[in-house]
């Protein structure tokens, strides 16, 4: 006797009820996300959301660091993703430059000038430059509102870490639901409203995590490979550090995580924002859905933080 | 960087030293790093393979940059002509770089030939999972 597997129709097993009274207070809740009269309710603060927090590691050439950075910067923008690169190395050419920013606004990365500036680069990247303390601050603001960040990294990546403490603290990921809050924004949203209570500020969280593990401030830290380049650190943090092949003719490299075929430099601009077809692209575009999908995945990020999944 | 910081306290008199500190301090921040010799009125960084990358000569109200020997030429007075001048600078550094390595000498077309080619990340065969999986592991 064969089981039937085809397509169930509306009435058939394991199907969900819809009860329309259930909802319709939480779809209140979040209606200001859709309806542009409406105002969010007050004294309900939106709670830090969990962000991907994505390291590239300066392989003592800014323009590879540059130019990685820059392209999965966009490619996480075209994924929908709201993005930030925060650019810690102050070495030139930086992401900003790739972005397409003007000279006032990505030199002001190597000039330390005081204040901070936030740009909006190609595709919407949001881009800032980390030299003074006070950029620490906007850096968690912005991080409320975002869903991945890039931070380029000198090769003392744990020192230049260590200031962004507060910043990139992030919440774990311990339930279900938020794993898959994670991969779909708009059921994120709803989950931000259904929470009972505000979620702790960054700050909060680093102070209740001393007594447990030290959590790390990446998700993942990827450096790009390149002849004839010393060796870099193994791992920040708990974090290994994963090569990435570019361009250039640099033989198979163990653990990579990714080789991006040779293209012709822009003078100006990332790949991705110029010729979104090329191969090279489609690679930074794999790599970003792998790192968004491994965020929500419950995968450990080193030491024996595997989750259940 | 001792003939950078000898410039610098040269010059610190003149009209022109704050454009040039920001400048120079810019020029500093090149990875890989540029090599400054001095030359007759000023200095001149070269690439670590050893082409002129710059020359810059200081007379007392401006100084003047010439981008990769006589290419172009800025007359810098200002703070704002420093950030132009060093604009071209960063743009030549990317398009040398480029003509240096073996990535702009293989150009790869915009659109891969074979129908339907689409290259993936290394090791997922096309299954991002795969990679997610090395990237987010322990190992």
């Amino acid at each position: 006797m064969r089981e039937d597997s085809g397509p169930r129709g509306p009435t058939g097993g394991g199907e969900v009820t819809n009860r329309p009274g259930r909802g319709s207070g939480r779809l209140r809740d979040i209606s200001h996300l859709y309806l542009s009269s409406r105002r969010p309710p007050a004294g309900n603060a939106v709670p830090v959301r969990r962000c991907l927090r994505v390291g590239v590691i300066s392989s003592g050439d800014a323009l590879a660091d540059a130019e990685v950075c820059a392209n999965l910067a966009i490619q996480f923008a075209k994924l929908g993703r709201r993005t930030v690169v925060a650019d810690a190395a102050r070495a030139l050419p930086n992401p900003g430059f790739r972005l397409g920013l003007e000279p006032h606004a990505y030199l002001a990365a190597v000039l330390a000038e005081p204040g901070f500036r936030i740009d909006r680069g190609v595709a919407g990247v949001r881009v800032l430059a980390l030299p003074t303390a006070e950029a620490f601050g906007a850096l968690e603001e912005l991080l409320r509102e975002t869903d991945a960040v890039l931070v380029r990294l000198p090769a003392a990546a744990a020192e230049a870490l260590a200031p962004l403490a507060v910043s990139l603290a992030a919440a774990e990921i311990t339930t279900t639901m938020q794993r898959v809050a994670t991969h779909s924004p708009m059921f994120d949203a709803w989950l931000s409203t259904a929470r009972r209570g505000e979620a702790a500020a960054p700050a909060a969280r680093l102070e209740s995590g001393r007594g447990a593990p030290r959590r790390d401030l990446l998700d993942v830290a990827i450096r790009v490979q390149r002849p004839g380049a010393a060796a870099g650190p193994r791992q920040v943090g708990r974090v290994p550090v994963r090569p990435l092949v570019w361009g250039d003719a640099v033989p198979a490299v163990a653990g990579a995580c990714a080789r991006v075929p040779p293209y012709r430099l822009h003078a100006r601009l990332a790949l991705a924002a110029v010729q979104p077809d090329h191969p090279a692209v489609r690679v930074f575009e794999g790599l970003a859905q792998a790192l968004l999908s491994g965020l929500g995945s419950g995968l450990g990020r080193g030491g024996g933080g595997r989750a259940d999944g | 960087m001792d003939d950078v910081q000898r410039l610098l306290d040269d010059v610190q008199e003149l009209s022109c030293a704050v454009p040039l500190q920001q400048f120079v301090t810019a020029l500093s921040a090149f990875e890989p790093p540029l090599m400054p010799e001095p030359m007759g009125l000023g200095l001149r960084f070269r690439t670590p393979g050893g082409v002129v990358f710059c020359e810059i000569s200081v007379f007392s109200e401006l100084f003047l940059v010439r981008v990769g020997g006589d290419t172009m030429e800025f007359r810098v007075r200002t703070v704002d002509a420093a950030r132009a001048a060093l604009d071209a600078l960063v743009t030549a550094h990317v398009l040398a770089r480029g003509a240096e390595s073996g990535a702009a000498a293989t150009l790869v077309p915009v659109r891969p030939e074979v129908p339907g080619g689409n290259v993936q990340p290394e090791a997922t065969d096309g299954n991002p999972g795969g990679l997610q999986s090395r990237l987010w592991s322990s190992e």
